[in-house]
Formats: C-alpha cells, structure tokens, sequence
C-alpha cells in the first residue's frame, strides 16, 4: 500500500461519462430497430457509416491537437453523436452527405470548441441543419414505409447501391416527402381533405412514423429509468408541444395539425429524448431545463407552422442552445441557508 | 411519530456498517506510548503545563486550553513525557504540528477523578467548568470546543437541543455501537446538556438503518422528555444543518450558526463524553474508533486511549498491508488519508477506514464536465457545483464566492455523482483556500499602509520639532554660553536624533536612486542590445541616476559624520565606547568560530576527496581559524573582565583624568578591535584564495594555479601582518590602561599612543584597501582565464583590461599603505614633542577624532558595499561568459565597469576621509590652546 | 435661409456639424465644472490594488507615491511583490495592455519574510530606520526581531544591516497555512500517454 493524498469523498458512484454515453446509445436501438424494420436498411447503414466516420475525425483532429485519441475515443461521446445524426438523416442519404454530416459534428461543431464538454450547441443538430440548408432536396426525400411497397423494404444491395453510386433513380423509386412535409405543402386544401386525399398512403406513413416515434420513446423512458437525465426537459417540450398545437387545432382543426401529429411524426420525440437532452449544451438548473424545454417545444411549432421548414427539431435545440448560458444565469437556485436564489451575477450584493 | 422534512440532493451509497457491527465494542490495548496533539480541535492550541521527563497519570491535565475557543488536553496513560515536539498528526497535509509524547510506564494509574455527584442541582457555571476542564470538544469530527457552544445559551434564546446520532457516513458504526452499549449515559449525557441549554424539546436524530441502536435508546429514554426521532437513510442527513432542517424545518442561515435558528446540535460521541465527565469526573483520555475495510481482518469498534499510534491499532486488526489501497481517518465520504502509520488517534478520529482495491480504486483521471448536473441534483446545500468548479478552475474567486462557494459543507455528494470523476471537492478547497489567503493579504496590505502613513507622518512630525529645537539652540548659542553643560546636554539629546531622521531619508532617497540607476543600467543595456540608435536618452538617464545617487551618498556620508560629530558628554560615551567594543568582540568572536567550522567543513570536504595537498592546507587553515578563534575570545574576555567603565564615569568631575584614561583605553580597544577584524578580513582572504586554489587545481589550469598560489601567499602575508599588528596592539594597553590614572605624564603619553593607534588605522585601512585591490586582481584573472578557455579573443581582451586596471589600482593601494607606514613612523617620532604643548585637556579632541573615526567606519560600509556590488558584477560576468551569450557579456562587462568606477569612488572618499582625520589631528591640535580656555 | 442652404448643400452641412460639435462641447465642458470630483480617485483606486510592501522596488518611494506614478503615466509592470496578477489588475484599471513583469523570474510570487539572526545582531538600529511599516523591534545595542506578522517582504531591511544578519526567508507551509492544491484538470488525462501534449495550456 502506498500513502496516497487524495481528496475525499473517497467513494464514487460507479458510473462514469463513458458508461452515460453508452446507455444512451443503448437506448436509441429501439427507435433503430423500428426506423429498419419500416424504412428498411438506410438508417442502419447511416448510423454505421456516420459512426465510423466520425470516429474517424474524432482520432485525426486530436492528433492533430498532439494528443493521445485513445482517452477521448474511449468515452463514447464521439460515437453516441455520429449514432444520433445517423438516426435524423433520411434513410438512403448518400454517403457523402454522411461524410459531410460527420465532419461538420465531430470537427467543427466538437472539437474546434475544444471538445468534449466544450461545445456550445449541439454537434448532431449543427451537422443537421447544415445539411439540410445546403442540401435540401437530399435532405428532405425519405424513404416510403415497408407497406407501401407492399411490404417489402428496400433490399439491402439496393440500399447500399443508393447509398454508395448515389443512383438517383435507386432513391426515387423509393422516397417520398416526409408526413409533415406534405402537410406543409398541402397548399389550399383543408386539413382532413388533405388526409383524405389519400388515405392509404397517409395512414401508411403516418403509422410507420409514429412507430418509430414509439421506439424512441421507450429509450427515453429507459434513460430516466437509469437516472441518466431528469424528466425535465422531455417532459416541457413535449408538453409546451402539445399545448401550443391542442390549441390551435381546437381552434380551427382544419387549418393545423392535430397534436399526436406533432407528437409521433418527425424527430419530435428523438429530439425530445436525444437531443434536447445533451447536457453539455442544454441548461443545467432543474427550472432551467424546464425554460429550455418548453423553449424547444414552441419553436418547434412555431417553425413547423409558420417557418419555411417542415420539421423544426434541429433549429430549435440550436436556438435554445444560444439561449442556455442566459437561462443559467437567471435560473439559479435558491442556496440552502438563503432567502432569495441570486438573479445573474451581482457585484454588490 | 414526529413530522420530519427532507432536504435536497443527497445520495445514498453502499453503506457498508454490517462489517463492524458483529462484535461489541472492546477495549484496545494500553499503547506503549501515546502521541498527544495539542491542537486536536477548532481553535488555538493548548499550552503544555508539563515538562519533559515529568511523570503523569492517567487523566492529569498536561496541555490548559489557551483562550477561550480552545480545549483542554489530558495525559490518556500514565508515564513519562518523554518529548515535546513537532510530530506528524492526522492530518490532509501530512505535516507536523506540536505534540506531547508520554511513554507508558504499564501501570495505568489514575489520577483522583472529582465526579459531580449531585450534577441534577449543579448550577450551569459549575458544569460547564466541568465540561470545559474535561476537554470535550465535538467527536463528530470538526471538533468545536463543546463548553464554547453549550455556552451559546448565554447569547441566544435556546427551544431545540438535537443530538446528532444520525451517523450517515458509510463504514462507521462508532456511534452506533456506542449507543447499543451505553444508551443510557447517552440519555444521561442528553439530560445533562438539557440542563445546560434549557431547550424545549430535545431531539435525538438517528437514521432508520440502525435499528438495535433506535430501540436501545428508545427503552433508556423512556419517561424522559427526549424524543429519539427515526430519520430515512439518506448522505448527508448527519450534517449539522441538515439534521436541523430535517427534524425542524428550519435552516441555518448562510454564515450564521444553529443557535440563530434556536437550535443547538451536539454529536452523541460528545454526549456520551460529558456524561462520563460530569457523572465520573473522567476527562476525554479515550474514545470508540471503528477499525474497518476489508483490508482489516479484524473489524470491529475499540474503546482506543487517545494518542495511540496507529500502527498499533493497525496491528489490532490484523491489517492486511498488501491489500489495502490506502489509509482513510474518518469516513470515505469527508474523511482523510493518511501519509503514514505513525500518526496518533485524536478527539475527532471517529473511524480507521483500511479498504481494499476493490473497495475503492485508485482514483480516476478526471474527465471533462459533461454539465449532465447530476452534482446540482445531489447537492445538499442547493449550490451548483458545476459553476463553482468551473470558476475555481479559472481562478474566478469572486464569482466563486457570489455563487455561495463558502456554504459548501465539503460534503463531497458532488464528487460522488459525478461522471467526470472531476475531484470537485478538492477543487472547492483549493478555492476557499485561495480566497482565504486573499483576505488575509489584502488585511495586511491594508494595515501595513496604515502602518507605512502613520510612520511617514511621525517623521515628518519629528523632523518639524527638531527644526525648532535647532532654532532654539542656535538662538540660544548666540547668547554668551553660561551654562555649556547644558548646552551640550540638549545637543546631545536632540542632534543625533535629527540627524538620524534626515539620514533615514536620504536613505530611502538613495535606496529609490540606487533603483532608479538600476532600471536605468538595464533600459541603457536593452537599448544596446537592441541596436537602437537613440541611446543618448537612456545614456543620459543613467548618468543622472549615478549623479543623484552619487550625491545622496555624499549627502549621507556628511550627514552621518554630522551626526555623530555632536558631541556627548564625555562619561555617557565612554561606557558606549565600550559596549560597543564589547559587542564588535563579540562578533569578532562569533566570526572566528564560523570560520572555524568553515575550516573543519572545508577539511572534511577535502579529506573525502582524498587530495593530500589540500588536506594540508586545510589543516593549517583550521588551525589559522582556530587561533584567530582564540585571539577573539581571549579579547572578549578582557573586554568583559575589564571594570565596568560607568563606575569611573558617575564621578568624572572629580577625576577628569581618570575618564581620560578611561576614554583613551576603549579609544584603543576599538582600534584593537578592528585590527582584529582586519586579521580575520584577511584570514577570510586566505581561504577564498585557498579555495580558488582548489578549483584551479580541480580545472587543472596551470597558470591558473600558478596565480591562485601567489594570491594564496600575499593573502597569507597580508594577514600575518594584520596579526603582527593585532599582537602589538594587545602588547600595549597593559602599559597605557594602569598608568592612566597616574597623572599628566601618563596622559600624555596615553595620548602619543592614541596618535599611533589612530594611524595604525588608517594603515590597516589602507591594508584593507591593497587586499582588496588584490582580490580585484584575483578575479579579473580568473576570469581572464575563463575567457581564454572560451576562447572568446574579445573577452579575453576585455579582461586583460580590467587585470591590468585592477593592478594599477592594487599598485596605488600598496602605494598608499607605503605612505601611511612612513607617516606612522614619522608620527610616532612626533608625539614626543607635542607632549610638552599637551596639555590635560585633550578631551574634545578626543572626541572630534571618534567622530572622524565613525565618519571612516560608515566609509568603509560604502566601501565595502561597493565591494560587494563589484565582486557580484563579476560573478553575473562569469556566468554570462559561461552561457556564451555575447549580448549579456558585454551588458555584464559593462556593470562590472561601473562597478569598479564607484568602487574607485569609494576607496577614494575613504583615502580623502583618512587624510582630513590627519589634517583635522593637526587642526585641532592647534586649537587645542582655544579650548582649554573654554 | 432654407434657400441658402438648399443651394449650398455642402456649406449647410458644414455649419449643421460646427453649431452641433459647439453645442456639444459646451455640454461637455459644463459638465466637467458641474460633476467635477474633488482629489484624483484614480490614485486611491490604484494604490489600493498595489501591495504596500512599500518596497521601493518600482523605483518609487513607497506604494503610493508609484501609484502616483501610475496615474501620470508611469508603467504598470514595476511591482515585483504583487506580482502578475497585481500588474493584470492595474491594466484592467488603468485600461492599458498588460505587460511582463519587471523582475527577475525567481522574485515573482514568493512571500518572504526578514529573520534577524538574533546572535549576530549588534544593536545598530539601522535595520529599524530603513524597515517601512515599523515592523522591526529593539533599540540601540539591544537585539531586533522582525515583527513577522507585519513584514511585508520589502527586502530594504537587508542592506542597510553592517553585520548581514537578516535573511530574506519564504514565508513556510505550515499545517496551518497548508492548502489543497488545484486539481491537474481533465487534460492530465491526455498527458499520462505516450503522445506529446499541450496538457493545461488548452
């Protein structure tokens, strides 16, 4: 035995960043399997591609810092960044849109802030949204459900001959605009003509949609089992989402979208888990998160509504990303022995 | 059941507590010797009231609590105190603090314990003497004096007293084997304190996971108005003000204390320890200790005597070296590790945690904050200790402390969540700390300026009433001197001290010039350096630095001899005189017998290296020293066995001639003394040579060794001449002192020695001056020889310069002295016709040459500072040559040319000085007629 | 006169900028005589940021006469005792560029303290005149002591003494002033393999 100074406390919960990151990997596989078993091999093939892409940056840019990659490669963060922007690009993308994706997320948006922890926004989000400002048409184009194919997927030879010869025919065939993209664009029409216009398909989509919303959900629900994150901000997105659009669709239903539409079709309920959720970019007081949440919610009806873009997830956690330094500063909490929490930083007081 | 409340954050880790709970509590063994801390707690250390080799009992008082937030520390065994002395004790840093060591003599023997029998009718002086003279401090584990905080009553309205028996720490089970075993002195120790504090309602807060502790203390508490209130398991509910909040709702405001609140909270350790007090008389010698971990075989709770080594606890539970992963005091939560196994258990030591590696691994690298703020979720005191890290991290004191760094109880809930493995709580204490250190310099910032103002204002203020005493004195010197004794007096009295003031600035006046001309001489060498091409300005503000400073110095130098020149009465200055002398042998001495040990280091150093040469002339330097050593203390002991002069001096109007030969003879024995000085000037001489010498030799340099040997031997010779004068001057005082009183005759030819003496002086100073000069020549060589090794043609050339200006200077040196030796000659041929013109009053004159005298001395330290400025250019030169780098070796020449120039200056004024304390000789000799009228 | 000015565009513009910066600057200078503050705070302000060693170190006779200094232009870099973050504080204040100290490296940031060698001390007092917070004790022919509490480390003791009996000490770590250090940081982790590493700098 040697004598050791360490400071206490001598005793830690063994749970480590790297163990964080992996359950929260862990957690998207439901929402994986179900993005696979609908739209077939893409996303899987995304998040492989954009995983060892990423890992890939992730070793260059530390050399390149002349540091040892081993230590940052080991704590998943990289990985579980790439696995997320892998789940939010349309299935089929081509490759080099996850090469792009990747090394914006690892490169730029992570490690040129100073890397882990360092970041302001969120990487995956910053690799979202620019790519689909600068590559809309591949961005937006996804890829039928299994039953509109009559049930079969895109085969897996086909899948990664989309993805690697980037055949556009290949893609064509099989994509389609998104549920919330044809909703934008359903121009004059009433909201239930709209769906009534073509009912099977709309059905179809939207069902397989919100399957994987579910699958997303379920790993959200496994990571506040595993107190990995507090209910907090999935519980005021999803909340102040719901809200907004209950009340604009109670208002007039044939204009807006129904809430379980904004619920269970696009990224809402990955962002609502995955995203959002990252801690080095969102608020850190608990009433803090409940702002930065309810923040993201709005936006993201705001955006989906009114906005130019269908979907709104990336914009919005980006947003609120700027806002949480100041959400910080005026949401500290009251200290044990205190009568009022402090408001910002005063000198006088 | 009572209502509780919760508090926020909080963890709940593996608890750990089934280990040491198997087996009863059992005495540990009586320690062979016990190591008592006096600081084992909060407050001021306690004042040892035994001395070392005293016999103590068990229970005796060896250290008194010193002030009043301080404990009480009592012999634990009986003994022997074998040592009071700094020690290692049980502590974050590892270090040492003052301890008392008894060594047990097996006996065990008790002091006579004065129980308070009747404590229920006691009133609350009586018992918190008792308590307070107990030592009881809070074996929770910071330790706060007890007596201080059951005072609190006296201040504060008191309706909630809390026993703290909630022991949330994983591993430790001391208070919850304590409670098992004696529930009802805790009861007791409970009602006790209720006496005491007066409270309402007293509530015993212990968590659910002890349930034989719960019942324990329910059945003893039975029929009594304290409440034993069941808490949920949660870290940290043991804190103080989390256990408040938890069984009243109420918190502890930030920086206040429970008692704001009504509440006072004492451990159930310290309960059990004034129950023992009170009841039994028996202060706190011991306590219950948990030894456990798995790197213990034997785990279990010992009643341990305070001071036991921990080794020997580690013995008694059969401690498992190999296993363990370190050393823990006190829980793993907030407890310490420890820095070795000699330390002794104290007051606080509440558990010995000894876990294996697989218990608690070596700590991880920290990672980075990932902000997930599971730290803000588990922190018990609302704070973000995410934020607070980050700003101990950037140094953001300030902010640390506005986001409330200083309500962190250090409870390390924080550190244990965290992902990062981010140690959070040292980085809080690297904080507190920091601010700390802050405050404190700033206060001492504060205060010396305070202090800097007020001594500035003094001065002014002393220097305005010296103004106006001159006036007066030269008013009233105006008027015919009636009374000179009285004049005279008030000079005495106000003169120096003006003098001193106005030399005090001149001092701080040159120490800002002496800056100034550095900043200069480096702005000038910069420029250089830098090719710059207008080097006219930094040139000319150079020059002006040297004039100013050059003018201070001559300022001070005036000033100095103008102050001492103000005569004191004869009696007052010949004791002085003396005293002096008396202390300059002193240090002649203390010199001497440092120059020994040099000698014998130096020996040593050179019998290890095996040179036999060198041995030899080590020895010989040693005996040299050895001598020298003797001459000096044999000087001071005649100094000293010479009669006190004050007994001659209380009468000197009745025997002028007496204080004369008084005068006279420590007139002489500071020209001894300084003789002596020279000698041991030159002796240090020798040995530089010698040691110069050696180098030269190690570096093989024949011509180098070749120098060094010459300079060895004119070093030796300068010396043997300084001796030669020293023994002449010890040869004469028998013959000038005894004859003193004698009469005229005897004066005077007191006063021809005088005259003598005084030009032996200026002999040596000039003696002074070659050696020296000599040394000058010494390193302008040496480094002459550095230069040619380096082979650097410049330098080499430079240095030949600066040899041959050293010789020339040596040469006027030798040239000087030379003179002098012919003066002295003529002058002693003098003093036998001056005798007729003498007359008895020679006195003033006297005086005038002591003034001279000091004037020359004060030379000297400018000299001799010069000295030092000149040999540390030389060593900056050496070094620059060393490292090669022209730039700095010309910038370093260039210093060392200054230097030599004010080194100049100063042997100089030195020479002007010793020639007008001749030229004044004569002119007072010739008014000598004037003031015997006076 | 609006015709005037319509044709000469230019000329208009002109004399709109006089008749602006004139009342302008009447504003301004009245405000200097209303709000004028009485002393030069900058000088307090300065002096307390300073550390009153009253070392003389930065050529000045004392903290305040530098701070002084300071005010009329003086650089900002000549205060050893306070060291970087002294010199740092003073360029925030003063709203200057930092600047490297002017010092030797191994004087910055180490507290020292005067020690008398109390067996060697002949009594002269000198060491008394020069200390500038009276933090010495003794009289003539009597023994000193440093004050320790109240020295600052100014160094001015020590030429003056003709025996060279004060050391400049550094101000120990004791178990009472013994302190944590700051934890090495999540770039240690980088440093402990075999890569080169910018560890702490980054």
């Amino acid at each position: 035995m040697a004598f050791i100074r360490v400071s206490s406390p001598h005793l830690h919960r063994p749970l480590s960043t790297h163990q964080v990151m992996r359950y929260v990997i862990l957690a998207t596989l439901p929402g994986l399997a179900a993005l696979t078993w609908i739209f077939g091999w893409g996303s899987l093939i995304n998040v492989i591609l954009a995983s060892a892409f990423g890992l890939v940056f992730e070793a260059l840019v530390l050399m390149a810092r002349k540091r040892n990659p081993v230590p940052a490669l080991k704590d998943n963060s990289a990985l579980l960044t790439c696995v997320l922007l892998g789940l939010a690009l349309p299935p089929l993308a081509p490759f080099w849109l996850v090469l792009t994706g990747s090394f914006v997320a690892i490169v730029i948006a992570k490690q040129l802030y100073g890397g882990l922890g360092n970041n302001p926004f969120n990487p995956a989000m910053v690799a979202y949204a620019l790519l689909l400002i600068s590559f809309p048409v591949e961005m937006t184009q996804w890829v039928m459900p299994a039953e509109m194919l009559n049930g079969n997927t895109v085969s897996l030879s086909a899948s990664l001959q989309a993805v690697f010869t980037g055949h556009q025919q290949v893609a064509d065939a099989f994509t389609m605009a998104t549920p919330l993209d044809g909703f934008k664009h359903k121009g004059e029409l009433m909201a239930d003509e709209y769906w009534r216009l073509d009912a099977f398909a709309a059905e179809k989509v939207w069902g397989g949609w919100a399957f994987a919303s579910v699958g997303f959900m379920v790993g959200g629900l496994f990571l506040l089992w595993k107190k990995i994150f507090t209910w907090h901000i999935p519980v005021a997105m999803l909340g102040s989402l719901t809200l907004l659009s209950a009340m604009f669709y109670g208002s007039d239903p044939s204009n807006y979208a129904s809430p379980m539409v904004h619920l269970f079709s696009g990224a809402t309920m990955l962002g609502a888990f995955f995203i959002a959720t990252d801690p080095v970019t969102a608020a850190t007081s608990n009433k803090g998160k409940l702002w930065f949440g309810a923040g993201i919610g709005v936006l993201i009806y705001v955006i989906r509504t009114w906005g130019n873009y269908p979907d709104a997830v990336a914009f919005s956690v980006l947003l609120m990303n700027f806002a949480a330094p100041f959400i910080d500063y005026y949401t500290q909490p009251r200290s044990f022995g205190h009568k009022k929490a402090r408001k910002g930083i005063k000198h006088d007081a | 059941m009572r209502k509780t409340w919760d508090f926020h954050g909080g963890i709940h880790p593996e608890e750990n507590k089934h280990q040491s709970t198997q087996f009863p509590i059992v005495d540990a063994p009586l320690p062979n010797k016990v190591i008592l801390p006096l600081q084992q707690h909060i407050g001021a250390p306690a004042e040892p009231v035994v001395l070392v080799g005293e016999k103590v009992k068990t229970g005796q008082l060896i250290a008194k609590a010193d002030g009043f937030i301080s404990a009480n520390i009592h012999a634990s065994i009986s003994g022997t105190v074998v040592a009071i002395e700094d020690h290692a004790i049980p502590h974050a840093s590892g270090m040492t603090d003052e301890c008392i060591i008894i060594e047990s003599d097996g006996q065990d023997e008790w002091v006579e314990l004065e129980p308070l029998a009747d404590w229920e009718s006691a009133s609350v002086d009586q018992l918190l003497n008792k308590i307070a003279s107990a030592g009881i401090v809070g074996m929770g584990g910071a330790g706060f004096p007890t007596a201080v905080k059951a005072r609190t009553r006296e201040r504060h309205s008191i309706d909630t007293l809390v026993i703290n028996a909630a022991e949330c720490e994983p591993y430790i089970t001391s208070d919850d084997m304590a409670m098992r075993t004696y529930p009802e002195q805790v009861i007791t120790g409970a009602k006790i304190l209720c006496q005491l504090v007066d409270p309402s309602s007293c509530l015993i807060g212990i968590e659910d996971n002890k349930p034989e502790a719960i019942k324990a203390l329910q059945d003893a508490a039975k029929g009594t108005h304290i409440e034993v209130v069941v808490i949920p398991t949660k870290y940290p509910s043991g804190g103080e003000k989390q256990l408040i909040q938890i069984l009243t709702g109420r918190e502890v405001p930030s920086g206040g204390l429970p008692a704001d609140i009504g509440v006072v909270c004492q451990n159930v350790g310290t309960t059990i320890a004034i129950y023992k007090a009170i009841t039994q008389g028996e202060p706190l010698i011991s306590r219950v200790t948990t030894l456990t971990g798995n790197a213990f075989n034997r785990r279990q709770n010992f009643t341990v005597r305070l001071g036991t080594p921990i080794n020997e606890l580690l013995e008694l539970g059969d401690f498992d070296q190999k296993a363990a992963s370190r050393l823990l005091m006190g829980g793993p939560m907030m407890g310490f590790s420890l820095q070795g196994d000699e330390l002794p258990v104290v007051k606080t030591t509440n558990c010995l945690l000894a876990p294996t590696h697989d218990e608690f691994p070596d700590p991880e690298l920290e990672n980075p904050c990932i902000r997930c703020g599971m730290c803000e979720q588990a922190c018990p005191a609302e704070l973000l200790p995410q934020q607070l890290h980050w700003f101990a991290k950037a140094q953001e004191f300030e902010k640390a402390q506005l986001f409330n760094l200083f309500d962190c109880i250090e409870c390390g809930a924080c550190a244990f969540v965290c992902p990062s493995h981010i140690p959070l709580v040292q980085y809080y204490r690297y904080a507190k700390a920091e601010i700390r250190r802050e405050d404190e310099e700033a206060k001492k910032a504060e205060r010396a300026k305070i202090r800097f103002e007020q001594r500035q204002a003094r001065l002014e203020r002393e220097e305005a009433e010296k103004a106006a005493k001159r006036k007066a004195r030269m008013a009233a010197s105006a008027k015919p001197k009636t009374a000179p004794a009285a004049t005279a007096a008030s000079a005495t009295s106000s003169a120096p001290a003006l003098d001193e003031a106005e030399q005090k600035k001149l001092k701080i006046q040159r120490a800002a010039a002496a800056v100034a001309l550095k900043k200069a001489d480096k702005a000038l060498a910069e420029g250089k350096e830098a090719n710059a091409d207008n080097l006219a300005e930094p040139e000319q503000a150079q020059q002006q630095a040297q004039q100013k400073l050059n003018d201070i110095d001559s300022k001070l130098g005036t000033a100095k001899p103008s102050a001492s020149s103000a005569a004191a009465p004869a009696n007052s200055q010949v004791s002085e005189e003396r005293e002096k002398a008396l202390k300059q042998a002193k240090i002649a001495a203390a010199a001497s017998k440092a120059a020994i040990k040099k000698a014998e280091k130096a020996l040593a150093t050179a019998q290890e290296a095996g040179d036999e040469a060198e041995i030899k002339a080590k020895e010989a330097d040693l005996a040299t020293a050895k001598a020298n050593a003797d001459k000096a203390a044999d000087k001071l002991k005649a100094l000293q066995s010479a009669p006190a002069p004050s007994a001659t001096a209380t009468a000197p109007t009745t025997d002028n001639s007496a204080a004369l030969a008084e005068q006279q003879k420590a007139e002489h024995e500071k020209a001894l003394k300084q003789a002596k000085i020279a000698a041991a000037a030159s002796k240090a001489a020798i040995k530089k040579a010698e040691k110069a010498l050696v180098t030269a030799q190690e570096a093989g340099d024949e011509a180098d060794i070749k120098a060094k040997e010459e300079a060895v031997a004119t070093a030796k010779a300068n010396a043997e001449k300084a001796a030669d004068k020293l023994k002449a001057l010890q040869d004469t005082p028998p013959s000038a002192a005894p004859s003193a009183a004698a009469g005229n005759a005897a004066a005077l030819a007191q006063q021809t020695e005088q005259q003598k003496a005084e030009q032996e002086k200026a002999l040596k100073q000039a003696k002074i001056a070659a050696a020296a000069s000599k040394a000058a020549i010494k390193k302008a060589e040496k480094a002459l020889t550095a230069a040619q090794e380096s082979g650097d043609a410049s330098e080499i050339q430079n240095c030949e310069q600066a040899l041959t200006t050293a010789k020339g200077k040596a040469e006027a040196a030798a040239n000087k002295l030379a003179d002098l030796q012919q003066q002295a000659n003529a002058t002693e041929a003098k003093p036998a016709a001056d005798t007729n013109a003498k007359t008895s009053s020679s006195a003033p004159s006297e005086e005038d040459t002591a003034a001279k005298g000091k004037a020359l001395k004060q030379a000297k330290i400018i000299l001799a500072a010069t000295r030092t400025a000149l040999k540390k250019a030389e060593k900056a030169l050496a070094e620059a040559e060393q490292s090669g780098d022209a730039d700095a070796i010309s910038e370093q020449q260039q210093t060392l040319a200054r230097c030599q120039k004010k080194f100049a200056d100063a042997e100089q004024k030195m020479a002007e000085l010793t020639g007008d304390e001749q030229g004044n000789n004569t002119v007072s000799k010739g008014n000598e007629a004037d003031t015997a009228s006076v | 006169m609006t015709e005037f000015f319509t044709n000469h565009p230019v000329l208009a513009a002109v004399i709109g900028l006089l008749v602006l910066a004139s009342a302008f600057g009447a504003m301004l200078g009245y405000a200097s005589i209303r709000f004028k503050v009485e002393g030069n705070p900058i000088v307090d302000q300065i002096d307390n940021l300073l550390p009153q060693t009253q070392c003389g170190q930065c050529g000045h006779p004392g903290c305040r006469p530098y701070a002084e200094a300071i005010a009329n232009g003086d650089d900002i870099n000549k205060c050893p005792p306070g060291g970087e973050s002294t010199m740092e504080a003073l360029a925030e204040l003063m709203g200057r560029d930092p600047m490297p100290l002017d010092a030797d490296l191994e004087d910055i940031g180490v507290k020292k303290v005067a020690y008398i060698r109390e067996d060697e001390c002949i009594g002269c007092t000198k060491c008394i005149q020069a200390c500038p917070v009276d933090a010495i004790v003794g009289a003539t022919k009597l023994m000193h002591t440093v004050i320790a509490k109240e020295c600052t480390g100014c160094d001015l003791c020590v030429e003056p003494c003709p025996v060279d009996c004060i050391d400049m000490l550094p101000v120990e770590t004791t178990i009472k002033n013994w302190s944590w250090p700051v934890p090495e940081g999540p770039n240690a982790r980088f440093s402990t393999q075999v890569f080169a590493t910018d560890g702490g700098q980054a």
